[in-house]
This record gives C-alpha cells, sequence and structure tokens, in this order.
C-alpha cells in the first residue's frame, strides 16, 4: 500500500489465503500519510525511487489506482533515436 | 517503525532450524590423518611410505602404513632423516599398487595432515600421474590450525615434533609415516579441544578457522547466535559507555539481506575483506535484526532506519534533504528559478534534482528550445524597462521592453509547461531549427552541446545519481495523490 510515494502497509499472501483480502486487509490497516506539499512525495525521495522502480519490475501488478500510472509522452530510448535523427538533420 | 508492522526477534525466540543450520557435528566427523614421506619436496619427487590413521569421535578406527617403492634413489640427505633405504623399499609395492587400497581407505573422510599442502600435493599429483580421480575431500591442515589456536608464549613454532610434545602426544614423531600419522592425531584432538570453547563444534566451523580471520572479530561470532534464517534488516549497535556510566546506544550500520542468518554470519568470517566493516565489526556490541514480509518492504525500511540514524559505517550523502526543483513563477512574465524547497503556491515545479548542476542542465536545454526569458528581475506588464544583451541579440521575446504581449508571452509558458510536465518530444521539436541553424554555420560542438543537455532531459533514467534525470516523469508522483500496490504471490 502507497500513499503519496510512501510505502504505507506491505503483506504477504500465504499460499491458500485471497491476496485481495490480504491487500484489503493491508489497506485497512495501513498507515496515515500526510499529503505532502505541491508534487513532492510524503518519503525520503529515495524511498519514493525505490518504491517507483519496484512498481516498474516485471511480475509485480497494481490491484487498484486512484488515477493513472503514467510516463510524459518523448522519454527513453525511443526519444534518444529521434532526437539523433533531429541532431543529423534527418528528421525537421 | 510506524505502520509498517514488522515482528522484533530476540534471541531467545524459537525457530524451527533446517537442514542448512545443522552441520556436521565433529565428533560425528571421521578424520583420516595422513602422513607421507617422500624422495624430496620438489615436483619430481615421488611417495616412499604412505601412513594413515582414520579416526572418527577419538576412537582409531583404522591405521594404512606401507612402504613405497619410488622407482628412483632416495637422496642419503632424506635416508638418514627417514631412516628409509633404498634397500628397505626395494621389495615394497610400487605407487600404482598403493595408491587404490589408501583412495579406499580414506574414501569419505575429511582429510588431516601437518602441512596439508605438502602431502595433499602429492597425493593429487599421484592420482593425475596414475590415472585416478582425485575425490577432492575437505581438508583440514594441523599447521594453519595450530597458527589460528595456538598463542605466540604457548610453543615457539609449529612444526610436529613441537606441537606433539605441547600435547603430551603418545607417540613422538620420528619422521617415519605412521609414526607422524599418529601423533598428529593427538596433535589434532588437542587442537579440536581447544576451539570447542570458541563455539566451533561443526566440521563446517573448523573449516572456516582454518582462514585467516582477526580473533577480535572471530570472537564476536557469538552476535550472529539465533538470528533467524529470512529476509529482513538488520543494525549492527555499539552500546558505549559515557564518562558519567550511561551508556549510549549507537546504530553503526544498518544493511538488508534475503536470509539475515547467513548474512549476519558472514561477517565474522573471512568473507568479509572489507576493512572499514572490520573496524566496524570490532566496535559493534550487538546485532538486532527485524523480518521484514516483503523485499521491498526490508528495502524501505533499510532506508528510514539509515535516515534515521544516520549510520556511521553506512555510505550516503550527507544532505538526503537536500534537493532543488525548478519553478515557474507567477508572474505577468514568469520565468525558471531554482529552488530548495517547494511550497504551496500553485506554481508549476519539476523536480527534484539532488544536484543543483542537473538542474541547471535542464533549464539551459529549455532555454535553448523555447525563447522564455533568463533574467531574474520582476517584469511589470505595464512599464517598460531597459533590456539586456539576449534582447538585442534576438535570443528573448524582451518581455521587458514590452515587445511581447502578456498573452503571447503565456503561450511559450504554457509550451514550457507541457514540454516538462506532458510531452518531452515538444522540446526536441522545438530545438529542431536551431540545431538546423547550428550545423548550417558549421558550429557542430556548440549543436553537440545542445544535444547532450536535450539528452539529459529525455532520458529516462540517470544510473549513477540514483535521482533519475528526469525525475518528476513519473507523474503519479507529482498528480495522483494516493494508490495502492499490491502483488499478487
Amino acid at each position: 500500500m502507497i500513499r503519496y510515494g510512501r510505502l504505507a502497509a506491505a503483506a504477504l499472501a500465504r499460499p491458500g489465503e485471497i491476496p485481495q483480502r490480504v491487500a484489503r486487509d493491508a489497506v485497512a490497516a495501513a498507515d496515515w500519510v500526510a499529503p505532502a506539499t505541491g508534487p513532492q512525495s510524503a518519503a525520503l525521495t529515495e524511498e519514493t525511487e525505490r518504491i517507483a522502480d519496484w512498481l516498474e519490475r516485471p511480475g509485480v501488478r497494481l490491484i487498484e489506482i486512484e488515477g493513472d500510472w503514467c510516463w510524459p509522452v518523448g522519454v527513453g530510448p525511443s526519444a534518444a533515436v529521434r532526437l539523433r535523427q533531429v541532431a543529423v538533420g534527418s528528421t525537421p | 517503525m510506524p505502520g509498517l508492522s514488522v515482528s522484533k526477534v530476540s534471541s531467545t525466540a524459537v525457530i524451527q532450524p533446517s537442514f542448512e543450520d545443522l552441520g556436521r557435528p565433529l565428533s560425528q566427523v571421521t578424520f583420516c590423518v595422513v602422513d607421507l614421506e617422500t624422495t624430496g619436496s620438489s615436483e619430481d619427487d615421488t611417495i616412499t611410505e604412505v601412513g594413515a590413521v582414520k579416526v572418527r569421535g577419538g576412537q582409531v578406527l583404522g591405521e594404512f602404513q606401507t612402504l613405497v617403492n619410488p622407482n628412483s634413489h632416495i637422496p642419503a640427505l632424506i635416508s638418514v632423516l627417514t631412516g628409509i633405504t633404498d634397500q628397505l623399499v626395494a621389495g615394497a609395492p610400487k605407487l600404482p599398487q598403493v595408491l587404490p587400497g589408501f583412495l579406499e581407505f580414506a574414501a569419505g573422510t575429511v582429510l588431516v595432515a601437518h602441512n596439508a599442502r605438502f602431502d595433499v600435493g602429492f597425493l593429487k599429483r599421484a592420482c593425475a600421474r596414475h590415472d585416478y580421480s582425485w575425490p577432492n575431500p575437505e581438508v583440514v591442515d594441523t599447521v594453519a590450525l595450530a597458527r589460528q589456536v595456538l598463542l605466540r608464549d604457548e610453543v615457539p613454532n609449529v612444526k610436529l615434533s613441537t606441537l606433539a610434545a605441547h600435547f603430551h602426544a603418545t607417540t613422538s614423531p620420528t619422521h617415519r609415516a605412521l609414526d607422524d600419522a599418529r601423533a598428529t592425531v593427538d596433535v589434532l584432538h588437542g587442537l579440536l579441544e581447544r576451539v570447542g570453547n570458541l563455539g566451533t563444534d561443526t566440521l563446517e566451523d573448523l573449516l572456516e578457522f582454518l582462514r585467516r580471520v582477526s580473533p577480535q572479530r572471530r570472537a564476536k561470532r557469538t552476535l550472529a547466535k539465533g538470528i533467524p534464517s529470512a529476509p529482513g534488516v538488520y543494525q549492527f549497535i555499539a552500546d558505549l559507555s559515557a564518562p558519567d556510566g550511561s551508556i549510549r546506544r549507537q546504530v553503526l550500520y544498518v544493511g538488508k539481506s534475503t536470509n539475515l542468518k547467513r548474512r549476519v554470519a558472514s561477517y565474522f568470517t573471512a568473507a568479509e575483506t572489507r576493512p572499514r566493516m572490520d573496524e566496524m565489526v570490532r566496535i559493534a556490541t550487538g546485532v538486532e535484526t527485524t523480518v521484514c514480509r516483503t523485499p521491498l518492504e526490508a528495502e524501505v525500511l533499510e532506508l528510514r532506519l539509515i535516515g534515521a540514524h544516520s549510520p556511521r559505517y553506512n555510505r550516503r550523502s550527507k544532505f538526503p534533504e537536500r534537493q532543488h526543483w525548478l519553478k515557474l513563477t507567477a508572474e505577468a512574465y514568469p520565468r525558471l528559478s531554482l529552488v530548495r524547497q517547494v511550497s504551496d503556491d500553485g506554481c508549476f515545479y519539476f523536480g527534484p534534482f539532488r544536484r543543483r548542476a542537473g538542474a541547471e542542465e535542464v533549464m539551459l536545454a529549455v532555454y535553448d528550445a523555447f525563447a522564455l526569458r533568463q533574467c531574474t528581475a520582476r517584469l511589470s506588464a505595464k512599464k517598460a524597462s531597459p533590456g539586456c544583451a539576449l534582447a538585442d541579440m534576438g535570443r528573448c521575446p524582451a518581455p521587458c521592453r514590452l515587445a511581447i504581449a502578456p498573452d503571447d508571452y503565456a503561450a511559450i509558458v504554457d509550451r514550457v509547461r507541457r514540454a516538462l510536465g506532458a510531452d518531452t518530444s515538444e522540446l526536441v521539436t522545438a530545438v529542431a531549427p536551431r540545431l538546423a541553424q547550428l550545423s548550417a554555420a558549421e558550429r557542430y560542438e556548440e549543436a553537440a552541446t545542445v544535444v547532450s543537455r536535450l539528452e539529459s532531459c529525455t532520458a529516462a533514467r540517470c544510473g549513477t545519481t540514483g535521482w533519475p534525470a528526469w525525475p518528476a516523469a513519473r507523474t503519479w508522483w507529482q498528480r495522483y495523490k494516493s494508490m495502492r500496490a499490491g502483488r499478487s504471490t
């Protein structure tokens, strides 16, 4: 359970347990986290970074999210390729 | 730790042991104490006599002794030392006949020898020469063991004769294989008695004991007792006594592991080679562990503990809270401002950056792409003020001289906001004409600088600094205030 970029609760569903119920219980028992000012996260930047990295690891699934999980357009390897093209003048 | 429901594990907790924890008790290990006599000590020399004693739990199970015909002359010096002459070995069996018998005798045992490198080397070479596979048993060297166990003022050296006398061996070594092996048995038992009270009661402990580890560090092995084999976070603690007699608890080091028991135990072995950690273990007076349910929980708990205690032996930045943001100011003609703190003023913020240089790089990339003003003065939308060189050069729309209407300038600001917050490709598109100009004018170095600045903006991650080059890219952090994540197992 993550609130404002801070790990508020963690739970592990043992074999035989219902993952969704374990998640619901974890949410019910999770920390209350005060929202930080502006776009800041409510934890150390390193913590939020680790959580964000973990969320994008293969095998990790979101059960529920308020809002969307998104990156801006034009970030990453495809942007580097396009930048190279622009730099050599093949693309306007 | 609020929120993370974790269980503190005290050393009295009852944990079901696994086979991994058990090890082989020394009393149930069969040792084959071996000694060889040879024609010399070089690689070309061969074995002239093999003597071995098999012992388990202090009981002698069997003895093995035979002379070996070396097929070569035994030097006089060696004959004087050992008493084995050419005539004595003339009728003895040769090595190919002796070797299978010895390998059968030693099968499944732990080899023990005094200066084991010598004896094991000869046996390995003999096996290779006569096409027998070397069984690769565990080897205990009584020389190495004696160096670790005995103190300098107890014995002047670790020769077999010295040690046999020290431990009152029943057989005195005579440089004949079986006698020396029997003496080595007594030396081994004497040494095992000495390591017993140092917490060494399995073969695995004994083999670890042979490695060179500082005694101060080895003495701390008991700190690892009772730690569970579970994932979690460990803290090395020092209870330092203040001058007034009170005890001040200090956290020295925080780490995480998927197997706490194995990880903490490794700090007291030769596997730990970092000098800083050696120093830390010497100071430490205790280890506290916290079991976590998921690796992420352990990672986060480690970070929070490091943040809370700033342990002396953890390497991390000195000012973790220091961060830099780019802010689009709220005024008639907004500008980019480098700030250290985010306030609740509704302005657009981009960040955080760990280093100021990173924020400056992005700021320059924005200036390359968009005609945003670069001055820091607060400009009035009604009254013109003097312009700067950039305005004269046409690099700035000169809002200072009221050369641009506030609405037109606001359109530029909107593009900046969009480029930083939602669509980076606008940044690249906007910089393309300038790049074309630069390359047409053959100003390639300048063009390369512009491109590298853009690259620092569009790279999704920056591997070295820990924080990404595009920090606000994960917009959930910026806009979506709450989310729930679960991992189905």
